[in-house]
């Protein structure tokens, strides 16, 4: 199962260009970072309030996309502080819940007498979910799971009363969340029906974000406690929506494709990664996502026969990480099976880890393949026993098996001669004269007309800019109106004063 | 009462299997079926009693076990997934059950014989570890392994010799695991050799009689002369067998199709 560095894919600090330029200077004291990170804060406040004013969850993406970058910088006070800016009393029900687990009940607040609930002005849902998020969040990385999880099931009980749709990216989140902190509390099981349930709510009402994470979660949950038939069970019948933010489809592709993978369906899961690892953001903070994505990749390709290329093993970022599967790669290749199984036992405990243990055991076979295709290839005629005790198999009839099987796959192109004990390879056909260069050809058209296609898809275009532009056009009609009024008028006053400049 | 039939009747359905009298057993267990769900036990959620739920899951495996002597699939498919949710629970259930390694290691083998190939790798991914450290699981993990390098002959060895059988339960699919290793021979030799000598036939193919290999030879249809046989070789010509046309025709239309909508 990857582990947890999947979690925050969707980082991008480029439009937080203030907030590093600022921190990035002098050392400040601690009070002035505070007020910095809550002047964050409230500027987010501010975006939610437009994303739920214009209905435009772009909003809400940017704030959730500084979520990375503030979470490190929050401390219990600045939370304090928050609360206090976003809710207009410690007494509602929020504010009372992430005081009580912040063990601030009743502190720093000045508690207004004079108000009561009809006069407390509403606070915007999607603030309140933020600020409960950041909690959620704050919790997490002090690691106090139990915490965490009690508080969960209070912020959950919150989201639920809501329904509104500028919520769904910020209920998207906090799903994830409660997902996650229940896991990391081995509640795996019992979370089930109530992600299913939360599923159908959402795909009625068409929340797409919420959809998609839900989807998603289910899935990683499945995997979890390895049930892979009901996982593909979900997959073919619970329709993804594309149009979801792209981090949470590259998660859904990569579960998608470590299903496929089980069920030796590996061309489709090679595809499904090749998706994941396009779709994840290719920065830094994506990078365990892309670890655990290429680790999986390396192992399909194995099993489809191919070889991965080796350039990809020397990037910074995936040395370490793939190290062994360096080894084991080169291990396939040269195809000892010796080799492979002291690969294996090196290197266990890794690979199981992370999960793909099971999957590398299927590579025995791909192991043989290929030892058995070098020596139809370097060799016009060899012996049996020869073959047999190169590629350490136990038997000289296994070792005819072995060859007529491989032959029948057509890994490679040869003739056994049972009588006289050898085996021997066929004239290599010119390949051109196949079907082969048309099938590749057209392998490689077809992935780029989906590419052009899927692109063409992707565009976005900012809602009412057209209105925006039709507003210009009807002003500009206007003005031009006016001025051809003006100028008629003009054209009769002006008549008379022609004849002056004579 | 229900509760006091209930325990007799399990008694005899133990009695009976233990006897190996398989009919009598199939006889019983419907009825006892109808009795568990009475009492609620035949699927164990987390509100069931725990001690009667291990009583039915007993009751569940010698269902089981009898449908593998009876030869029917289908009825042990059922057991089996009948059975799943109580191993799901198998920490909460005393005592554990030493069937369950045994009965697992037989849905697998049933999944092999049927060529199941997907549904055996989901089967196992589930098991992890436990494949090289349980004997049960051991055979079927290995088979599946042997006949995917190509060892036939290990695979052979495995099924017909006793010795290496772990329960006499996979004796029971050795037939069917025999015929399927005949057809995967027959097909690597009709690919790998020109020609075979009948003497090398009947031995790799693994007949005893000449009789049955050439009742084999018919139903493949190869063709024998002087004492040898001779496969149906394919033309590997590729301008006799013409070019694909409609393939070709079809794909192209494609392209065009897609480059016209790219304004």
């Amino acid at each position: 199962m990857p582990a947890p560095e999947s979690k925050e894919p969707k980082v991008d600090n480029k439009d937080e260009k203030m907030t590093d330029a600022d921190t990035v200077q002098k050392p400040k004291s601690p009070e002035e970072i505070a007020a910095l990170v809550l002047n964050d804060i409230k500027q987010n406040f501010g975006f939610l309030d437009k994303a739920a004013g214009n209905f435009e969850p772009r909003f809400s993406m940017r704030v959730l996309r500084g979520l990375g970058n503030l979470r490190r910088r929050l401390t219990p006070d600045i939370l304090v502080s928050t609360v206090d800016a976003a809710y207009p009393s410690p007494s509602h029900k929020s504010a009372a819940l992430i005081l009580k687990y912040l063990g601030k009940e009743g502190s720093t607040m000045e508690i207004d007498e004079s108000s009561s609930d009809s006069s407390t002005p509403v606070v915007l849902p999607e603030i309140d979910i933020y600020v409960l998020v950041l909690l959620q969040v704050y919790l997490l990385d002090q690691g106090d799971l139990v915490k965490l999880n009690s508080f969960n099931d209070e912020a959950i009980t919150i989201l639920r009363g809501y329904n509104r749709r500028t919520l769904d990216a910020l209920a998207a989140k906090m799903w994830f969340y409660y997902a996650y902190g229940k896991e990391l509390n081995k509640q795996v099981v019992e979370l089930r029906p109530l992600l299913l349930a939360v599923l159908r709510t959402s795909t009625l009402r068409h929340d797409t974000e919420t959809r998609a994470m839900l989807t998603t979660l289910l899935l990683r949950n499945y995997l979890h406690t390895q049930a892979i038939s009901q996982a593909h069970q979900l997959v073919l019948k619970a329709d993804f929506p594309e149009a979801a933010a792209t981090s949470v489809v590259a998660r859904y592709l990569y579960y998608v494709g470590r299903i496929k993978a089980i069920q030796l369906d590996y061309s489709a899961a090679n595809e499904s990664l090749i998706g994941a690892i396009r779709k994840a953001p290719q920065t830094s903070y994506a990078a365990g996502f892309l670890q655990a994505a290429h680790k999986l990749k390396v192992i399909i390709e194995l099993l489809m026969g191919d070889i991965p290329e080796r350039s990809w093993f020397r990037e910074p970022m995936y040395e370490k990480a793939l190290s062994p599967y360096m080894d084991l790669v080169k291990a396939v290749r040269i195809g000892e099976v010796p080799q492979f199984s002291d690969t294996i036992e090196k290197y266990g405990a890794v690979f199981k880890k992370d999960g793909t243990y099971m999957l590398i055991l299927r590579l025995r076979q791909n192991v043989i393949k290929t030892g058995i295709r070098m020596m139809s290839l370097s060799y016009s005629k060899i012996s049996l026993r020869d073959i047999c005790i190169r590629l350490h198999l136990d038997s000289e009839e296994s070792a005819e098996y072995i060859v007529a099987k491989a032959i029948r796959d057509g890994v490679i192109e040869a003739t056994i001669d049972h009588e006289k004990g050898f085996m021997q390879s066929k004239e290599i056909l010119d390949i051109y004269s196949t079907q082969e260069p048309n099938m590749a050809f057209h392998e490689r058209i077809k992935f780029c007309i989906s590419l052009h296609n899927e692109s063409v898809k992707a565009m976005r275009y900012p809602m009412n800019q057209h209105r925006v532009e039709l507003k210009n056009v009807e002003e500009a009609r206007e003005r031009e109106k006016e001025l051809a009024s003006e100028i008629q008028e003009g054209d009769m006053e002006d008549d008379d004063g022609d004849f002056d400049g004579l | 009462m229900p509760q006091k039939s209930f325990e007799t009747r399990a008694r005899e359905l133990a009695s009976a299997f233990a006897a190996k009298d398989y009919e009598r057993c199939s006889h019983l267990l419907p009825q006892l079926k109808v009795t568990l769900s009475q009492l609620n036990i035949l699927v164990p959620l987390l509100s069931s009693d725990l001690e009667l739920l291990a009583v039915a899951r007993d009751i569940l495996e010698i269902g089981a076990l009898t449908a593998i002597f009876l030869r029917d699939d289908l009825l042990f498919s059922r057991y089996i997934a009948q059975l799943s949710p109580f191993y799901a629970m198998k920490d909460k259930i005393h005592p554990p059950s030493s069937n369950e390694k045994k009965l697992i290691a037989l849905r697998l083998l049933l999944l092999l014989s049927k060529n199941d190939i997907a549904e055996f790798h989901t089967e196992l991914e589930t098991l992890e570890d436990e494949a090289d450290k349980d004997v049960y699981i051991r055979y079927p993990v290995m088979l599946e392994r042997w006949l995917m390098e190509g060892s036939y002959d290990k695979v052979w060895k495995a099924t017909t010799q006793r010795s290496e059988v772990p329960a006499e339960e996979f004796a029971i699919f050795a037939d069917i695991l025999v015929d399927t290793i005949r057809s995967e021979i027959a097909t690597c030799s009709e690919k790998a050799y020109p020609s075979l000598p009948l003497m090398n036939a009947k031995h790799l193919l693994f007949f005893t009689e000449d009789a049955d290999l050439l009742e084999f030879i018919d139903q493949r249809g190869w063709s024998t002369k002087d004492g040898r046989i001779y496969f149906p070789q394919e033309s590997t010509d590729p301008l006799e067998s013409g070019l694909p046309m409609e393939n070709i025709i079809e794909n192209t239309l494609g392209y065009a199709r897609e480059l016209e909508t790219i304004v």
